[in-house]
């Protein structure tokens, strides 16, 4: 186990690397100046050049680039050229509120995709499995943006029952729970797709494992239906079930809830990944890859931790 | 399964508990809550030259001289700030500004002649310590020949000029980058410190700023104006116009600036809210290359501007939130004349005949560049997709191309191809944008005409009006060179936007600016 540990955070090092130098020469590549963006299209062509020579921009790419590694293997992640601040306090400041709503999207996701993977394989062919397919299929095909405004209109403007976004409330006198009172919509809505591929996945290896005949025999042995279910085949299915919720979770940190940030103006690093590809903010762009990918492989990582426990096979291998 | 039914009970319980609790809240008031288009990405009000950074900072601070955004005029009328008269030279190089007295900034700090020197000293000066290349860029790069600053004595201070400027009264009242920060905090906070840190003599007085969340401020009970009602004011960013409009809808803000274009008629009949439709100088335009190609022929220019149907696009496609193009400023600006007709009229017969007689009988081809996230003025795809219904009736194919607004501005900025235009909101809260678009001197790349638009009658009013003796002989000559602009067809303005903004009933005492500028901090909550 410890060997495989080093090997996987060995790796890590190579895939930072590349991933880092894939953004920048995309970046480079594309159309766009960060200065043209800060100053706007009324300021004078020598304003322009002025401070894209006080930021370094003139330099050659590989320059600019090098530049920018030998400040991160000194811990300077750099400043934002849009916001004059430091990328890596943005990037902590901005994940946290992030993990906030991955958090409550990845409970919902769990919860339900696994619940629903469940029943639909229990009730296979039944009204009940085909009314979870179809919602699946529903949940999958909806683009997050068009259910958040959806939401939004039932949940908020008619009924009143939830804010329409942000974090927390103005008007109404703070209260204990606003903060988990602003997490609910944009939480389900941003965990509405994981759900559906987490249940779709969980049906899928539940049905696989149900028809093996150690379930029979432990049927044959008088274990209720119930225990059989959750502590025998749910079990066998969980390693598919937790690397797919793995990659999801990981998907939503990585701007998976995007769309579902700027609906709801939860301002997390989707929102700010969004302003910095706008701004061609290129410290913050390689942060924020930077930053997603560490938080991506060491999710994997600890995936395929949870995977070498629960199935024995691999640990042996 | 039984677990799974305890799991899903719960959480209905919590979800339950929490609307309940969202229900049973009741309402207080004092704090005005603004649902604004977006938030500032840092504190420094001098380094940016954007309605939205400006807007974000604008009840913290003060410049020596302001526009009364709350005056309900047919536009915003020059007012004194800091400084209580202001004088030119004879040779209009120097100004001359005699300062308020018993000022002081938010940190105690008190304001004065030496307070002012410093931060123009921040924006002129490349030696002085707190210079900021941003800042001193956004400051001469709207005000020509804005050289340096000097104090007089404790209350009077100058400005220089290189070359004269009648319009810098005009501009200095509408751009909050040159409203003044607070000396001591530059000291307290260091040059990267201030972005982090308003502090100015404004109505009110900043509490938090959470990047992208909020600004909450309070009011400045020593104010040395009027001071506001409400004690606390808070701004929160939502970027989404349809989530903008939900929020008021739920009452979470008292008021949402720029509505959809869809939700403005169901809203205006709801009697919980007021719709306002007050204008803002934004002329919706499309800007085409001129220096050769098909558009350096004024015929062609005419063809196109005739075959636009502006009335129909602005009542029917923009529902009313905008109405037809007369002229190139926008309503709130000063020189906007409402009694123009409107800008060419719709005869698509006449344009088809016009344009047989020029080299493109048959019509031709060309594309647009679109930012709509650039433009304030609500339903950008729409009126361009309508526009181009409009222009293939005359044979002549307009391709529309959306890209973001750094590939807009690179492609603003630089010389284009013959068959290529911008798509703009063209206009400030000042009348400079005739000298920053239409100057022969500024063609584009190495000036902001990015059109090259060149006509040497209009150049000779501009160069008058620099030097001109009074702001009113600015604006007439300004007014004088859109007038041969107009004739000449120089570019193809569609409509004028009324920028919907929407408001609680509750909110009182306020009307929307007609302005890019908003400063809502004077109205008043009724229970």
């Amino acid at each position: 186990m410890v060997a495989f540990l080093i090997r996987r955070i060995l790796f890590l090092v190579p895939v930072l690397l590349g991933g880092s130098a894939i953004v920048f020469t995309l970046i480079q590549l594309a159309p766009g100046d960060p200065i043209d963006v800060l100053l706007g299209v009324y300021s004078s062509p020598e304003s322009r050049q002025a401070l894209r020579e006080a930021y370094g921009l003139n330099d050659p790419p590989y320059v600019q680039y090098f530049r920018w590694l030998g400040h991160i293997l000194q811990g300077d992640w750099g400043i934002s050229i849009q916001q004059r601040v430091p990328v890596l306090t943005l990037v902590m400041e901005k994940f946290w509120i992030t993990l906030l709503l991955t958090g409550a999207a990845g409970s919902f996701a769990i919860i339900v995709g696994v619940g629903a993977g469940i029943v639909s394989a229990v009730k296979h062919n039944t009204w009940i499995d085909r009314v979870i397919l179809v919602v699946s299929v529903f949940a999958l095909s909806m683009p997050s943006y068009w259910l958040g405004l959806l939401f939004i209109f039932v949940f908020s403007v008619q009924l009143g029952w939830l804010p329409t976004g942000g974090i927390r409330s103005f008007i109404e006198p703070k209260s204990t729970l606003d903060v988990i009172e602003h997490m609910i919509m944009p939480g389900i809505v941003a965990g509405l797709t994981p759900a559906a591929i987490i249940a779709r996945v969980a049906r899928a290896a539940m049905l696989e494992v149900m028809r093996l005949d150690f379930l029979t025999a432990l049927r044959a042995k008088g274990l209720s239906e119930g225990a059989v279910i959750l502590r025998h085949a749910l079990r066998n299915a969980m390693p598919s079930i937790v690397n797919m919720t793995g990659l999801q979770i990981g998907y939503l940190i990585l701007g998976g809830a995007l769309f579902v940030e700027i609906i709801f103006s939860w301002p997390g690093l989707g929102l700010e990944i969004y302003k910095s590809v706008v701004g061609r903010d290129m410290p913050m762009m390689l942060g924020l890859v930077l930053f997603s990918t560490f938080v991506f492989v060491i999710l994997n990582l600890l995936v395929d931790i949870c995977y070498r426990i629960m199935n024995p096979r691999i640990q042996s291998e | 399964m039984r677990y799974l039914a305890m799991g899903l009970t719960v959480l209905l319980g919590v979800a339950a508990i929490v609307a309940t609790t969202a229900i049973a809240q009741t309402r207080t008031g004092g704090t005005l809550v603004v649902a604004t288009t977006n938030d500032t990405p840092d504190l420094d009000i001098q380094k940016y030259i954007s309605s939205s950074q400006h807007n974000a900072l604008l009840p913290l601070f003060n410049g020596l001289v302001e526009k009364d955004w709350t005056a309900d005029e047919a536009f915003h009328p020059i007012v004194p700030g800091l400084a209580t008269s202001w004088s030119v030279s004879k040779d209009g190089k120097t100004y001359t500004f005699k300062l308020r007295k018993g000022v002081e900034f938010h940190d105690g700090t008190p304001f004065n002649a030496e307070a002012a020197h410093f931060n123009f000293q921040r924006m002129t000066n490349k030696k002085h310590e707190y210079y900021d290349p941003q800042a001193g860029n956004t400051a001469t790069g709207v005000l020509k020949g804005l050289k340096g600053s000097k104090v007089v004595d404790k209350y009077t201070f100058q400005l220089e000029l290189s070359q004269p400027n009648a319009g810098l009264i005009e501009a200095m009242a509408s751009l909050p980058n040159y409203y003044l920060h607070s000396p001591g905090a530059f000291k307290k906070y260091g040059k990267d410190g201030i972005g982090q840190h308003a502090v100015g003599t404004g109505p009110f007085k900043l509490v938090e700023w959470v990047r992208g969340q909020r600004t909450v401020m309070e009011r400045n009970d020593k104010y040395w104006g009027k001071k506001p009602s409400v004690e606390r004011m808070v701004y929160r960013p939502i970027i989404e116009p349809a989530a903008r409009a939900a929020a008021l809808r739920a009452g979470e803000v008292h008021i949402a600036w720029d509505l959809p274009v869809d939700q403005v008629e169901s809203i205006k009949k709801d009697p919980r809210f007021n719709v306002y439709l007050r204008g803002i100088p934004a002329t919706k335009v499309i800007e085409c290359w001129q220096a050769s190609g098909p558009f350096s022929d004024v015929r062609v220019r005419k063809a196109v501007n005739m075959a636009i149907d502006r009335k129909t696009l602005a009542e029917v496609i923009l529902k009313g939130t905008a109405i037809p193009a007369t002229q190139l400023y926008g309503i709130g600006s000063a020189s906007y004349d409402k009694t123009l007709p409107i800008f060419e009229k719709f005869d698509p017969e006449g344009a088809k005949k016009l344009l047989a007689q020029t080299k493109y009988p048959d019509g031709f081809n060309f594309f647009i560049i679109t930012s709509p996230e650039n433009e304030p003025v609500a339903g950008a795809l729409l009126a361009y997709e309508f526009v181009q219904a409009n222009l293939r009736k005359i044979g002549v194919k307009m391709d529309i191309r959306v890209r973001d607004n750094a590939v807009f501005g690179e492609t603003y900025m630089r010389a284009k191809a013959d068959d290529e235009c911008v798509t703009f909101d063209r206009g400030y809260d000042t009348d400079f944008i005739l000298d920053m678009g239409y100057y022969g001197g500024q063609c584009a790349p190495n000036g902001l005409n990015n059109q090259c638009y060149k006509n040497a009658k209009v150049d000779a009013l501009m160069e008058k009006a620099y030097t001109a003796s009074s702001i009113e002989q600015w604006r007439d000559l300004h007014r004088q060179a859109q007038k041969l602009i107009i004739d000449d067809s120089g570019s193809f303005p569609l409509v004028h936007g009324l920028r919907p903004m929407g408001a609680l009933v509750e909110v009182k005492n306020w009307l929307p600016a007609k302005a890019w500028l908003q400063f809502p901090g004077y109205a008043r909550l009724d229970k």
